[in-house]
């Protein structure tokens, strides 16, 4: 069986911080942390391979067994669903799915709500829990603008520290849930590549233990 | 014959080696030769893989659907027989849509056994599903769960006396177990005021070792913990769990790679008993899937029982 495991992380500052609780697990890549359009990194010391790839991408990557573990928010699970196993919540990307809206924004429910978002299904789903008709109007950034030129009612997206929110004279009218970055594994692979795989979730588990 | 069998691509190879595998152990062709009603797929839509089908109506203006699926047509080709069981092997092109909205023509092999489903005839499904696998590559494992074992300690576990609060918090229990979220799994049991015991037990159920002996071990504890309340579903579990025993212990005799799993999903209204998914190393998802389907024969109307699997031709490498 191969001792090689293929691990997919998020570009970007999550990514930075999940591969640094990677490298004190004592899974470290010299090349990594270097700035530069590298995708790939090895260490065969402890045989694994780092996959750099866009977020939203990682449960592909480990759904079709690109890779056999990754790391994703919470916020791609919950909209993609993909069949993957979810091994562990690391505690860190800590944010929240929030609806938001003009600050003085009042429902109108005499008509279907406009709900501005990159995340069309959890915002259907939502909505649907409460029995609210909505018009799903799917954009892929900047939504924060859609509430304020009228293109939409609400805003579903991503909150963290609120400050886009703030400047643009949203606020936050509900949380849909809360959001953090997970281990995720290939179903097929965590078979075949368990020892390996579990020795790694726990190293990792030890470190959001140690951050309670 | 050399001749013929150096003009047959993979796929095509291996249908013919998995089917006189199923001749060998007296399993019966059947072929579809016929497209069923699409009301048989409709009152069964649970069932099948997707319930988007491909419809069209014949020449006598009936509505039929352009096979979804084997099972249900040879179950109603079936006698329904009490005593004696039927050995169905089959090999055919099915039509489902993919997760892009396409449909797509799907190579399936497998078998069906439908009568009177004993241990032994269970045993031999189980033992051509590890052999299937085994003739697909060196490096797999067939994964079993066991639905009366699963049913009675997420049912222990899941409080409530109102069956709507029940049904959400097994339904939570069973998404946690399914995805291996320890993390779920305490939230679950924590909004279902489980004790620290119950949630103990299910987190015990994500971790079960692969080595069967010890998995086995510590589900027989988790099953002696449970109290008796009056009824049978201890006695019920404890059954099944011996049952479980001799089928493992046989298959890993008999030197079957297998692993006792209850992340393996079975939907109780047509599934009981053991379930089971087939793994081969470097392929990403399940390439055979099959179980004991009592509870579907009983929503068709048949009184016989009937287990199976399905070898997934499209998702060899």
């Amino acid at each position: 069986m191969s001792e090689w495991i293929s691990v997919a992380l998020p570009k970007g500052r999550l990514g930075d911080k999940v591969y640094r609780m990677f490298a004190r697990a004592g899974y470290p890549n010299d090349e990594i942390e270097k700035e530069g359009r590298q995708l790939v990194f090895e260490s065969p010391e402890c045989g694994v391979r780092y996959f750099l790839v866009k977020p939203s991408d990682v449960p592909m990557y480990v759904e079709r067994g690109a890779a056999d573990i990754g790391v994703c928010g919470s916020d791609i699970l919950m909209e993609y669903e993909p069949d993957v196993y979810e091994l562990l919540d690391l505690k860190t990307g800590i944010c929240r799915m929030a609806v938001a809206a003009k600050e003085n924004f009042a429902d109108d429910c005499s008509r279907a709500l406009k709900v501005a978002t990159k995340f069309p299904k959890t915002a259907r789903d939502y909505y649907g829990k409460k029995g609210r008709k909505i018009d799903v109007i799917r954009l892929s950034g900047s939504i924060e603008l859609a509430p304020v030129l009228g293109l939409s009612d609400v805003i579903v997206d991503i909150v963290e520290t609120g400050t886009t929110l703030r400047e643009n004279h949203l606020k936050v009218f509900d949380t849909v849930a809360p959001i953090s970055a997970r281990l995720i594994a290939n179903r097929a692979a965590f078979r075949f590549k368990r020892t390996k795989i579990e020795e790694l979730t726990e190293q990792l588990r030890r470190q959001t233990e140690e951050r309670k | 014959m050399n001749r013929i069998l150096n003009a047959l691509d993979k796929t095509e190879r291996i249908i013919f080696e998995l089917r006189s595998l199923y001749l060998e152990y007296g399993y019966q062709r059947y072929k579809m030769d016929i497209f069923e009603d699409y009301d048989l797929y409709g009152r069964n839509s649970g069932f099948l893989v997707s319930d988007r089908l491909i419809t069209f109506t014949d020449g006598n203006g009936k509505l039929k659907a352009l096979k979804p699926d084997v099972t249900l047509s040879v179950i109603l080709n079936s006698r329904d027989l009490q005593d004696g069981v039927e050995k169905f092997c089959y090999n055919e092109s099915v039509y489902r849509m993919d997760a892009d909205g396409v449909f797509r023509e799907i190579d399936q092999t497998g078998i069906e056994c439908i009568g009177r489903v004993d241990e032994a005839c269970l045993e031999e499904v189980l033992t051509l599903a590890a052999k299937s696998l085994q003739q697909l590559s060196p490096d797999y494992v067939l994964s079993l769960s066991e639905l009366t074992i699963l049913s009675f300690l997420i049912g222990r576990a899941s409080g409530s006396t109102d069956a709507s609060v029940k049904t959400e918090t097994e339904k939570a229990y069973l998404t946690a177990l399914q995805r291996r979220s320890r993390d779920g799994m305490k939230a679950a049991a924590q909004a279902a005021n489980a004790g620290e015991k119950d949630e103990n037990m299910l987190i015990a159920l994500i971790d079960l070792p692969q080595d069967n002996e010890k998995a086995l071990g510590i589900l027989k504890v988790l099953l002696e913990q449970q109290e008796e309340n009056g009824t049978e579903d201890k006695a019920e579990a404890l059954k099944a769990f011996r049952r479980l025993e001799q089928t493992l212990s046989a298959l890993e005799k008999a030197g079957y790679a297998t692993e006792l799993d209850f992340s393996i999903p079975g939907d109780t209204r047509y599934y009981n008993g053991i379930v089971f998914k087939g793994f081969l190393e470097g392929v990403p998802e399940s390439v055979l899937s099959g179980g004991q389907y009592d509870g579907l024969m009983r929503s068709m109307g048949m009184k016989a029982n009937a287990a199976g699997f399905a070898v997934y031709l499209d998702r060899l490498p």
